[in-house]
């Protein structure tokens, strides 16, 4: 089929000053080096999608919806009326207030005692309960 | 130590090999710095100055003036714009490259 | 939840919670030839009512899950379909990890596909779908999954988001009335329709394939073929992929690899018949191409 509109950008391709001279020596390249205005360098900025997504709009409930129990202080279900255990969240947290209170705030609206409970809860999560690919997100390495 | 003119000129050095990850794209290099996570897309000269402080040996550093020595032993230089002097066009480049973090540059002494 | 579902597409598995029931009962309707059994799910959904009235009032959906915008406005209970499709896709494209996900549809033929991406609107979406009933293998409309190990497309077949004047072309090319679900009107996007797949494009989702030609097609323009060099293709890939940067180095390795192993064409088109016609023109041509 013809490539009616064809133009190949080709970027910056330096001229060729080859061709060899009498010997068989292939002569020196030319390198173009631009201009002092001309930046070189162009850096991959992530779509927005990317940029607010992930750690910042993933959200955990605590516990996972339509349970009904409680959390104690090491973070596992229990029934409403076990003493020193805490209420479910009356909202979700998002990644990043998980990953602030995993290095030492309080989840907001919590007491000390509560924000501990929640996070040893959050901790335990497995695969397959809600939240848990948002707080294993927060886990993996940026890089 | 300040000489007369009080500058003295900007010398950098290419980061160790295992810090960038370099694929040719086309017509330009694609370029993968480990430690920040970030890509960026290099059009000539640069990778060619990457390869000039690399041939030096990470932590060896240079200014513009023996960069530009480095590459004129390899390559003829040619500026888009014969009024403006080839180091000062590489200097600009290299500060670019330092201030992307994709060379060192070394401390005012 | 009071009402739930379980729905695997491709390797993606999700659990859909609902406060009401309809749309449960309309998602195992849409999703009838895909795995619904149990599984462990890589994605919690939820269709919740904003309020406890709500769910009895004017009801409106609210989409929640493991990953969500907080700013999402609800829709009504009659969009639940559409909830649902948005919440699937935010999930995807704010949690997955385990492929590069691009925003583009594919089809194959013969172990080999065409990978399709642009802007939403650009034709991509409504080009795979026809491409799927004319003898080519549906891949996916809407996202493809790249394996950074392998190379290879990871088919995503959920049902085709057919939108506004895309349905009547649709509805005229399958003539069978139970591929398609409900039509929704007046929804933020409009009027959507959604096509199921054919049931061997479904039966087969969980089949690798080659990649062998990227396209960036272009509706409603005069026809024209331009080549795409490599350097192009991979910044707007990037621009293309929800996952890019949160992949770090293996999105780099992956997406490199990607644009230096295939050939690319911008094609414009001015409608359906001959968007299917350059495909497969270009198609052919790489063919010989790869065979010689």
């Amino acid at each position: 089929m013809m490539d009616a509109n064809e133009d190949s950008h080709g970027g910056n391709k330096s001229a060729c000053s080859d061709g060899g001279d009498a010997l068989g020596k292939t002569s020196r390249r030319t390198l173009l080096i631009g201009a002092v205005a001309t930046s070189a360098v162009v850096s991959i900025r992530p779509a927005l999608a990317q940029a607010a997504g992930s750690v910042l709009n993933c959200m955990i409930p605590v516990p996972e919806h339509g349970n009904g129990k409680f959390i104690d202080a090491a973070g596992k279900l229990v029934s409403p009326d076990t003493p020193g255990a805490f209420p479910p969240s009356p909202r979700d947290f998002t990644g990043e207030e998980v990953h602030q209170a995993l290095q030492g705030r309080n989840l907001p609206g919590t007491s000390r005692e509560q924000s501990r409970a929640y996070l040893n809860y959050i901790r335990k999560l497995q695969n397959g309960q809600s939240g848990f690919t948002c707080y294993a997100s927060l886990q993996m390495p940026r890089r | 130590m300040l000489g007369p003119r009080n500058m003295v000129a900007a010398r950098y050095a290419a980061l160790p090999a295992a810090a960038l990850k370099r694929v040719q794209v086309g017509g330009l290099e694609a370029i993968y710095h480990l430690p920040s996570g970030i890509t960026h897309l290099l059009a000539e000269p640069v990778p060619d100055l990457l390869d000039a402080l690399a041939r030096l040996g990470p932590g060896r550093f240079a200014d513009a003036a023996e960069v530009l020595q480095l590459i004129a032993d390899r390559f003829d230089i040619e500026g888009d714009d014969p009024a403006e002097p080839h180091e000062a066009v590489l200097a600009e480049r290299l500060a670019e490259l330092a201030a992307l973090g994709l060379i060192a540059i070394s401390p005012d002494k | 939840m009071r009402h739930s579902c379980f729905i695997t597409v491709g390797p993606a598995r999700f659990r859909i919670g609902s406060d009401w029931r309809a749309p449960i009962d309309l998602l195992r309707s849409l999703y009838r030839d895909y795995p619904l059994e149990q599984v462990v799910p890589d994605f919690t959904v939820r269709l919740q009512a904003t309020s406890a009235l709500r769910r009895w009032i004017r009801p409106a959906v609210s989409i929640a899950g493991d990953f969500t915008l907080p700013d999402a406005a609800p829709l009504p209970l009659s969009q639940a379909l559409l909830a649902a499709e948005m919440a699937m896709n935010l999930q995807m494209a704010l949690g997955w990890r385990r492929h590069l996900l691009l925003h583009a549809s594919a089809v194959s033929r013969g172990g080999r596909a065409v990978i399709m991406t642009g802007v939403s609107g650009a034709g991509k979406s409504t080009l795979s779908a026809l491409l799927g009933e004319r003898g080519w293998r549906f891949l996916g409309d809407e996202f493809v999954l790249l394996d950074p190990d392998s190379g290879m497309i990871v088919p995503f077949p959920r049902p085709v988001s057919l939108k506004n004047a895309a349905i009547a072309a649709m509805e005229h090319e399958v003539d069978d009335d139970d591929r398609f679900g409900p039509v929704l009107r007046d929804t933020p996007k409009g009027t959507i329709r959604h096509l199921r797949p054919r049931t061997e494009a479904i039966g087969l989702m969980t089949r690798e394939t080659q990649p062998a030609l990227l396209l960036f097609p272009r509706f409603g323009e005069p026809r024209a073929v331009r080549r795409v060099d490599e350097a192009e293709c991979f910044v707007r890939l990037t621009q293309a992929s929800t996952n890019y940067v949160a992949l770090g180095e293996r999105g780099f390795d992956a997406l490199t690899h990607f644009v230096r192993s295939i050939p690319a064409r911008a094609i414009d088109y001015t409608d359906g018949e001959e968007g299917v016609e350059m495909v497969e023109r270009l198609w052919s041509e790489q063919g010989v191409k790869a065979a010689a």
